[in-house]
């Protein structure tokens, strides 16, 4: 059975009159990689900082292997914390050698020269780093030093890892290189780590488990692929890409809710909401590339009338802009240009529409 | 809640405790000094408010006050006008000698102010230079009256308000002007609409500076008293200290005053200011790049060249050559080095004396001052001590505080007879000295160093204590090292200020614990014009040699800076 490394417990925060967290409660096994995702704002750096130790909780407590290491009494420092991070901009110093950035945990451990060597040599070949060790951080490119950060974080053999943004500095072709690299390495090592991110492909590429968060508090925590299934709120299915939200009039409750819109019922799917679904309006949520179009209207289930505004061209598909009978805006993804005056049909899967109740998120 | 036990709170009390007893306490001993008058003479009474109405009633006091507020003023609105003027030429147009300029203000700002209107003094009085080498005679009638002391005072403080409005001017977002020419105004109209309000903060600020330097200013008219009698509020209180019967009350009352006239000056800066938000640089901001004027570029270079030779020549032209000419009475034009020898003859060991003294103490208090700074910098940049803005306060006040009240405070709490039996009785001592000394130079050195810390992401500390640095070794190998530069120029410049500042020496001096400014102005005030002079460029010269030498010895490597 896997060890818990890290348990949060009722854990809040506030900055004067901001509440930042509020009864924050989750806990990660040895080995494990949460991948924390929520928009700006949301209290995910405020939790990370309370993790490392660099704030101190309101109240709740957080423990590392069993130990209370933070509450609203106690505070263990960072450094006596055994855990170690990757800042978002990487915070090399940027008056030590690569080699000495790398050490610099070790030599704090007092360990004699010759091991740090031993144990920075292994890390600078599995991360690519050979020939760098001498050369100052500015001197490096930016994924070259994300990997140096990495490295550093890992010398000293952190129970918990924990990740700032870490990809968010980087362009796109390498942030998806290196979300992969991460990934398969942290797998490698064994590594636990806590991962933030506002990013949700990078959390889905890196994360064993995905923790939603929105206003302070958590959404939903699940596998990434049930979080992508089944999205527990509004916030977290529009976070995780359903852009498209109609509002609409329940018809009837229950898991397969079944809503109208513009005179037509479509069913989809209300995740945890069944039995609270009893307000007329509703909203109704699905991301562009889970409808297909028809150019004529045909007796199945679940089709929508749209009316063509615009095509815009994404590389590989098309984006279609478009508006319901009442008048509401849709966007969804299409193989070929659709001209702006076209009438046609939306048909929307039922298991990948999401009906909430309506909330202003 | 406050919690003792982390690091940043332990040493933000720490600091906050250090600051209250060098510059918060000797202050508030000014202000209870007023309503207890012998409080800290051994005996309690109510203090007589009558003698802050005093004012009113003696000539003395209501000169000083008055002569005070003129000189501030006039000071403040033609400093300004100047140093704006100035800074908005320099930012727009190159041209030859610029540097100089920039070179010329900061010599400007470093000197002690009765070091250039010795100069002054020198050039302009009755006999002095001008009207010997050059035969202008009515120079003296023009320079010795309010205006023309409001003028000399203008020429020494316009550099506080030129670095403001220089600094503000560095960083420019063009967009908001290009939006403003789009919408229909001219470039007048954009300057006068868009750009000047834009700096008016700085102006303001600069504006504030001046006003707080002149006010507090003790060095002019301890030099000009020698030929001109314009009683300020700093110069009535060392008469009150130095005139028998020596009236500490006087004292107090006057130094409260002053203290009053700054606190509204920057009461009245902070509600003008009050709803301004003027944080409007963005990304898109770039940096000023003056460019060749189109035509009349020969005007502003001869100008600047005249402006030069007037606000630098003069003071210091002044005292090179008052050092090198004769003092017997018909060889005021032959040159010599007579006052260079007496400097270090047999039986004239004072300056010696009092050189190796101010050299010490200045030593002792920029390693003191460089220390409490560095913290006080710490805290203001990277802890979460929730009396963090009270620091920050303290510090500021500290820097708008004319050392002359600083001293007056150092007496009141630190000549107390219960201090005798504890050993700490230390007005009399070189100890106050250094003391006082320390606390002119933390408002300086916490700046430098605030401005170093704020290029130091929290990020580079957080990832040492992650890797499990303690606080003294994220300190020593990492913050140090990254600022040991403006460390270095921080401890040099406060070093310099201090083996200058005449006002804390003159009120605090020990009994045959003589100091190189105390030893100047002495020998200025007892009309050895060419003695003060050479004493003053042989002290000077030494300082810039040791702050030259320590530069070099701890200069920080730049030789791995290859990107």
């Amino acid at each position: 059975m896997m060890n818990t490394i890290l348990e949060v417990e009722r854990l809040s925060k506030s900055f004067g009159s901001h509440t930042a967290l509020k009864d924050i409660n989750f806990s990660v096994k040895q080995g494990e990689i949460i991948s924390v995702l929520g928009p700006s704002g949301c209290g995910k750096s405020t939790l990370l900082q309370l993790i490392a130790g660099l704030q101190q909780p309101d109240e709740g407590e957080i423990r590392l292997r069993g130990t209370t290491v933070a509450s609203v009494s106690r505070l263990v420092p960072p450094e006596k914390r055994g855990i170690n991070m990757v800042f978002q901009d990487y915070a090399l110093w940027p008056h030590m050698t690569i080699y000495d950035n790398m050490a610099y945990g070790l030599r704090r451990k007092k360990l004699p020269a010759a091991a740090i060597r031993e144990q920075l040599a292994e890390l600078v070949a599995l991360l690519h780093l050979e020939g760098l060790e001498d050369r100052l951080p500015p001197q490096l490119s930016g994924g070259q030093q994300q990997r140096v950060a990495i490295a550093r974080a890992l010398a000293t053999k952190p129970d918990l890892l924990l990740l700032d943004e870490p990809l968010s500095n980087l362009d796109m072709r390498l942030r998806i290189e290196m979300r992969s690299e991460m990934a398969y390495l942290f797998r490698q090592l064994g590594t636990t780590v806590f991962h933030v991110t506002h990013d949700p492909d990078e959390a889905f590429a890196m994360a064993d488990r995905l923790m939603i968060m929105r206003a302070g508090a958590i959404d939903q925590i699940d596998r990434p692929q049930i979080c992508y299934d089944r999205p527990a709120t509004l916030s977290a299915a529009m976070l995780l890409g359903a852009g498209n939200r109609l509002t609409s009039k329940l018809v009837r409750e229950g898991e397969h809710a079944t809503v109208r819109i513009a005179g037509h019922e479509i069913v989809g799917t209300s995740p945890g909401y069944s039995k609270v679904l009893q307000a007329e309006a509703v909203d109704l949520l699905f991301r562009p590339d889970s409808v297909l179009w028809q150019s004529s209207h045909t007796v199945a289930a679940n089709q929508l009338p749209v009316h063509v505004l615009h095509s815009v061209f994404e590389g590989k598909r098309w984006r279609v802009l478009a508006k319901t009978g009442d008048g509401q805006p849709i966007s969804f993804l299409h193989d070929e240009h659709l001209d702006a005056g076209l009438e046609g049909c939306l048909h929307i899967s039922a298991s990948e529409a999401f009906v909430f109740p309506k909330q202003s998120a | 809640m406050l919690r003792f036990g982390m690091q940043g709170n332990r040493t933000g009390w720490l600091v906050l405790a250090v600051l209250f007893l060098l510059i918060l306490l000797p202050l508030i001993a000014v202000v209870i000094q007023v309503l207890l008058p012998g409080v800290f003479f051994g005996h309690f009474e109510l203090g007589n408010l009558s003698l802050l109405l005093d004012v009113f009633r003696r000539p003395l006091w209501y000169v000083s006050l008055k002569n005070s507020v003129i000189l501030g003023i006039g000071t403040t609105v033609l400093a300004t006008i100047a140093g704006t003027a100035i800074a908005m030429a320099r930012s727009n147009w190159t041209f030859p000698g610029a540097k100089l300029l920039d070179f010329a203000v900061w010599i400007l700002i470093i000197t002690p102010s009765f070091i250039l209107a010795q100069g002054w003094v020198m050039f302009a009085s009755a006999d002095g230079l001008a009207a010997q080498w050059l035969g202008w005679h009515s120079l003296h009638s023009f320079i010795f009256q309010p205006v023309g002391l409001i003028v000399v005072m203008t020429l020494s403080k316009f550099p506080l308000a030129y670095l403001t409005v220089y600094s503000a001017l560095e960083w420019k977002v063009d967009r908001l002007s290009e939006a403003a020419r789009l919408s229909g105004g001219s470039s007048w109209t954009v300057w006068r609409t868009i750009q000047a309000p834009l700096l008016l903060p700085a102006i303001c600020s600069g504006a504030m500076l001046v006003f707080m330097d002149t006010v507090g200013d003790f060095g002019l008219p301890a030099s000009i008293a020698t030929i001109f009698r314009f009683p300020t509020l700093p110069y009535s209180i060392y008469s009150a200290l130095y005139t028998s019967p020596i009236r500490f009350d006087m004292a107090g009352a006057l130094s409260f005053y002053l203290v009053m006239l700054i606190a509204l000056a920057m009461s009245v800066q902070l509600y003008a200011m009050r709803k301004s938000r003027y944080d409007f640089l963005s990304s898109r901001a770039t940096r000023s790049e003056p460019r060749k004027p189109r035509k009349g570029g020969i005007y502003l270079v001869i100008g600047n060249l005249v402006f030069l030779a007037v606000v630098i020549g003069i003071p210091f032209g002044s005292n090179l050559l008052m050092s090198i000419s004769g003092s017997s009475l018909g060889k005021g034009r032959e040159l010599t080095f007579e006052h260079y020898k007496a400097l270090f003859a047999g039986n004239n060991d004072m300056l010696l004396e009092g050189l190796t003294h101010s050299l010490e103490i200045a030593a002792v208090a920029a390693v003191i001052g460089l220390f409490v700074g560095f913290l006080v910098a710490y805290v203001l940049t990277y802890s979460q001590f929730k009396l963090r803005k009270t620091i920050d306060v303290i510090s500021l006040v500290s820097l708008a505080v004319p050392g002359i009240v600083l001293g007056i405070g150092y007496i009141f709490i630190w000549n107390q007879a219960w201090l005798e039996k504890i050993g700490l009785l230390l007005y009399g001592t070189p100890w106050i000295l250094i003391l006082a000394s320390v606390a002119g130079v933390i408002p300086v050195i916490t700046r430098v160093v605030v401005g170093a810390m704020a290029k130091v992401p929290r990020q580079l500390l957080s990832a040492a204590q992650m890797q499990g640095a303690s606080f003294s070794q994220r300190l020593v190998s990492i913050l140090m090292p990254l600022i040991k530069g403006a460390m270095l120029y921080a401890g040099l410049a406060a070093f310099g200020a201090s083996v200058f500042d005449l006002a804390i020496s003159s009120i605090l001096y020990p009994p045959n614990f003589m100091t190189l400014p105390v030893v100047i102005n002495k020998a200025f005030e007892d009309l050895k014009f060419g003695y003060a002079a050479a004493a003053t460029l042989t002290g000077g010269g030494l300082v810039i040699l040791i702050i030259a030498v320590m530069e070099l010895l701890i200069k920080p490597s730049r030789k791995r800076v290859k990107s």
